[in-house]
C-alpha cells in the first residue's frame, strides 16, 4: 500500500511524453434515448496532462458524453477507453483511476466534510488525512460543517477534493464554476491550475468562453450531439479571424470584472 | 515506457480490491446518519416509546370494584361484610346521588337495605357491575348460612398457582416493537433512498469503484443495527420501568432480537419495492402509508386480532406484522422456541421473499 502510494506520487500521470500520450479516446461514440440522439457518432482524445475543454450550449451533448467517459451511462454504440482501459468491458478499473465531480450531485446530508472524505477514501480503499485534503481547499475550519451549509464556492472545493483522493489519472468537472462569484471562480480557476501542475489530466465542460480561453489547453465545441470544432482556444480564434471576421470593437482597457475585483478584492468571500 | 503508466498498470492489476473496507464504511457513516436523522429517530425511538409509557400507565390503573350504600343502609351485619372486603370501595350518600353516580358509570353497583332484605342496583352498560353483584351474593350467601347455624354442606377450597399477570404493557410492547420495526424499514427506506436518488448522491457514489449491492447491503446492515438498538430501548424501558415479562429471561431478550432482525429483513424488502415502484417522495408516501397503517390497525399493535370479525380477522391475520407481533407475543409471554412460532416465520419469510422479488424487478439505481 505504501510503496504505491509513493510510486503513484513520485510520478504524475501527466509527465509521459510518449507518442501515446492519449489519456481518453473516444471512436464513433453514439448515445440515444429512443428516437432522441443525444450524441452522434464522435471521436476525439484528450492528452495526458491537459486541461480539455468541452463547450456547447444546453442540450448539445457534453454530460452524456461525460457520463459514458465516467462509465455512469453505457454507450448505444463505439468505443471509449481511459487510460488504455474500454469503460464498457472494465468500468471497475476505469473508475478507480478517474475523479468525477458530478453537476448539482449531493453527499448524505448528516455527514460532515471530514466523515464524507473518510467514506470516500474507504471506497477507494486509501489512506488519507482527511484535514490535510480539507487545508489544500480552503476548507479546514469547515471540518465539522455539513455539505448543505457550505457555500457555492465551498461545494465546489470541496467536490473537488473528494474527486483527487485517489490520485486519478483524469478528473471531470461539469460546469464547476457555474452560479459562482468572481473571487470563488478565480480561486477554482487556480485549483485547476494546481491540479493540472500536478500532472493530472482535467476535463470540464463549462458556459463561460473567458473560463475556457483562460484554463483549457484544448476545446471540442459541441452541438446536437456532434463536435463541430476542436482545437486549441488560440488556434480556433485565429481560424474564425482568417475568415475575415471582424468584431466591432469598442477599445475598452478594463472590463466589468476588473472594476468588481478592484472594488472588492480577490480574496475569497464565501465563509 | 515512463514510470506512470507502470504505476497505473500496478494499480490496476488490483482491479477488485476488497469491497470489505468500502462495505464497513458504507454501515458505519449512513449508521451516523440515520442516528442524526430527526424522523427516523421520532419514528424509531420517540413514538413507540411514547406509547409504552401510555400504555405502561393505562395498565397500571386496577382499582377495586366500587358499590354506593345510601346513608340510612350503612348499619348492620350486612354493612360490615361489605366493608371488610378489600375488594371492594365502599362510597355512601344520597340514595338518589348514589344513582346518579351508578349511571355515570362512577360506581359499579347500588346496594341498598329494604324490609325483605337486600336491593342491588347494577348500570347495564358496566360490565364490572356483575362482578360487584357477585361480591354481594357471597356475603349475602355467608349470613345466610350463619343464620341457619348448620355447617357447610359443601367446602370450597381455593388456591393460587404461581402464574404472570397477562397486563396491557406485555400486549402492547411488543407490538410497539413491530411497528417501530416496519416504520423505520419502510418509511427510512423509502424516503431514504429517494433523496439519495434524487440529491444525485447515488449517482456519486457510482462513479466510485463501489458496487451498487454494497451501499444496499451496508445500508441494510445499518438499519439492522438502528433496529437493534430501537428494540433493547424499548424492552429495557418495558422491562425496568413498566415491568414488562421476558417469560424466559436473557434467552428470550436473545430471542426477541432475533425476530427483530428477521422482520427489519422483511419489511426492508418492502421499503426497497416501494421505492423502485416510485420516483418521488409525492407518490411514495402515500404508497408507504398504504403499506403501513392497515397493519398498524390490523396487526394486533394496539389491540388484538380477535375482537375482529371473522373475515377481516382472517385478513388481519395474514399480514405480515401479524406474524411478527404473534410470534414475538409467543415468545415474550410463553417462552415459546422458534420451533413453536415456525409458521409465523414461515409466513414473514414468504412475504419477504414477495417483497424482494418485487424490489429486483423494480428498483433503478439511478
Amino acid at each position: 500500500m505504501i510503496a504505491e502510494t509513493r510510486s503513484r506520487e513520485a510520478a504524475g500521470p501527466g509527465a509521459d511524453g510518449d507518442a501515446d500520450s492519449a489519456v481518453i479516446r473516444v471512436d464513433s461514440l453514439s448515445k440515444t434515448f429512443g428516437s432522441f440522439v443525444a450524441v452522434d457518432g464522435i471521436s476525439f482524445q484528450v492528452h495526458r496532462g491537459e486541461v480539455f475543454g468541452i463547450l456547447g450550449p444546453n442540450g448539445a451533448g457534453k454530460t452524456t458524453t461525460l457520463e459514458i467517459i465516467e462509465t455512469l451511462q453505457k454507450p448505444t454504440s463505439g468505443h471509449v477507453e481511459v487510460d488504455g482501459i474500454d469503460v464498457t468491458r472494465d468500468a471497475w478499473s476505469v473508475k478507480q483511476r478517474i475523479g468525477v465531480q458530478l453537476q448539482s450531485a449531493s453527499f448524505y446530508p448528516e455527514l460532515t466534510l471530514v466523515q464524507l472524505l473518510k467514506l470516500f477514501a474507504a471506497i477507494y480503499n486509501v489512506h488519507i488525512d482527511p484535514m490535510a485534503e480539507l487545508r489544500r481547499f480552503q476548507l479546514e475550519d469547515k471540518a465539522g460543517a455539513f455539505y448543505e451549509k457550505l457555500s457555492g464556492g465551498q461545494k465546489q472545493r470541496f467536490a473537488l477534493a473528494t474527486t483527487l483522493l485517489h490520485r486519478p489519472a483524469v478528473i471531470f468537472l461539469d460546469e464547476p464554476t457555474t452560479g459562482l462569484d468572481p473571487q470563488a471562480r478565480l480561486n477554482l480557476w487556480d485549483l485547476i491550475r494546481e491540479i493540472k501542475a500536478d500532472g493530472i489530466t482535467v476535463v470540464l465542460t463549462t458556459h463561460y468562453m473567458d473560463e475556457a480561453e483562460q484554463l483549457c489547453d484544448r476545446v471540442a465545441i459541441m452541438d446536437h450531439g456532434h463536435i463541430i470544432k476542436l482545437g486549441t482556444p488560440h488556434a480556433l480564434i485565429e481560424e474564425l479571424l482568417q475568415t475575415g471576421f471582424q468584431k466591432p470593437v469598442v477599445r475598452q482597457e478594463a472590463t466589468l470584472e476588473d472594476v468588481f475585483l478592484r472594488l472588492t478584492g480577490r480574496t475569497l468571500r464565501d465563509e | 515506457m515512463s514510470e506512470p503508466r507502470v504505476a497505473a498498470r500496478a494499480q490496476g492489476q488490483r482491479a477488485h480490491p476488497s469491497q470489505l473496507r468500502a462495505l464497513g464504511a458504507l454501515t458505519f457513516y449512513p449508521l451516523q446518519a440515520m442516528l442524526k436523522n430527526v424522523s427516523t429517530v421520532a419514528f424509531g425511538f420517540l413514538f413507540p416509546l411514547a406509547f409504552v409509557l401510555v400504555f405502561g400507565f393505562v395498565g397500571g390503573a386496577g382499582s377495586g370494584l366500587r358499590i354506593g350504600v345510601p346513608n340510612e343502609a350503612t348499619r348492620g351485619p350486612l354493612y360490615s361484610a361489605l366493608a371488610e372486603n378489600g375488594q371492594l370501595i365502599l362510597t355512601t350518600g344520597e340514595r338518589a346521588d348514589l344513582e346518579r353516580k351508578l349511571t355515570l358509570g362512577k360506581i359499579e353497583a347500588l346496594v341498598d337495605v329494604t324490609s325483605t332484605g337486600l336491593e342491588v342496583v347494577l348500570n347495564s352498560a358496566n360490565p364490572d357491575g356483575r362482578l360487584a353483584q357477585l361480591w354481594v351474593e357471597d356475603a349475602v350467601g355467608k349470613l345466610n348460612l350463619a343464620a341457619t347455624g348448620l355447617p357447610p354442606r359443601y367446602e370450597m377450597r381455593v388456591s393460587e398457582v404461581a402464574g404472570r399477570r397477562n397486563r396491557y404493557i406485555d400486549f402492547a410492547l411488543p407490538g410497539q416493537i413491530g411497528m417501530a420495526l416496519i416504520s423505520t424499514a419502510v418509511f427510512g427506506t423509502v424516503f431514504g433512498l429517494i433523496y439519495l436518488k434524487k440529491s444525485l448522491v447515488l449517482k456519486r457514489l457510482f462513479a466510485l469503484p463501489v458496487r451498487g449491492m454494497t451501499i444496499l447491503i451496508g445500508q441494510g446492515i445499518a438499519r439492522l443495527v438502528m433496529a437493534i438498538i430501537q428494540a433493547i430501548v424499548i424492552l429495557g424501558i418495558g422491562v425496568f420501568g413498566f415491568g414488562f415479562q421476558l417469560a424466559n429471561g436473557w434467552v428470550t431478550f436473545v430471542a426477541m432480537l432475533g425476530l427483530c432482525g428477521l422482520g427489519l429483513l422483511v419489511f426492508l424488502g418492502f421499503g426497497l419495492f416501494i421505492a423502485g415502484l416510485t420516483a418521488n417522495e409525492n407518490a411514495a408516501g402515500p404508497i408507504a402509508n398504504l403499506v403501513t397503517l392497515p397493519q398498524f390497525l390490523l396487526s394486533g399493535v394496539f389491540f388484538p386480532t380477535d375482537v375482529f370479525p371473522a373475515w377481516l380477522r382472517a385478513i388481519a391475520d395474514s399480514l405480515p406484522l401479524s406474524h411478527l407481533n404473534s410470534a414475538m407475543r409467543q415468545v415474550t409471554a410463553e417462552g415459546a422456541g422458534f420451533n413453536d412460532v415456525l409458521p409465523a416465520l414461515l409466513a414473514l419469510v414468504v412475504w419477504g421473499a414477495v417483497a424482494y422479488v418485487g424490489a429486483a424487478r423494480t428498483f433503478r439505481w439511478v
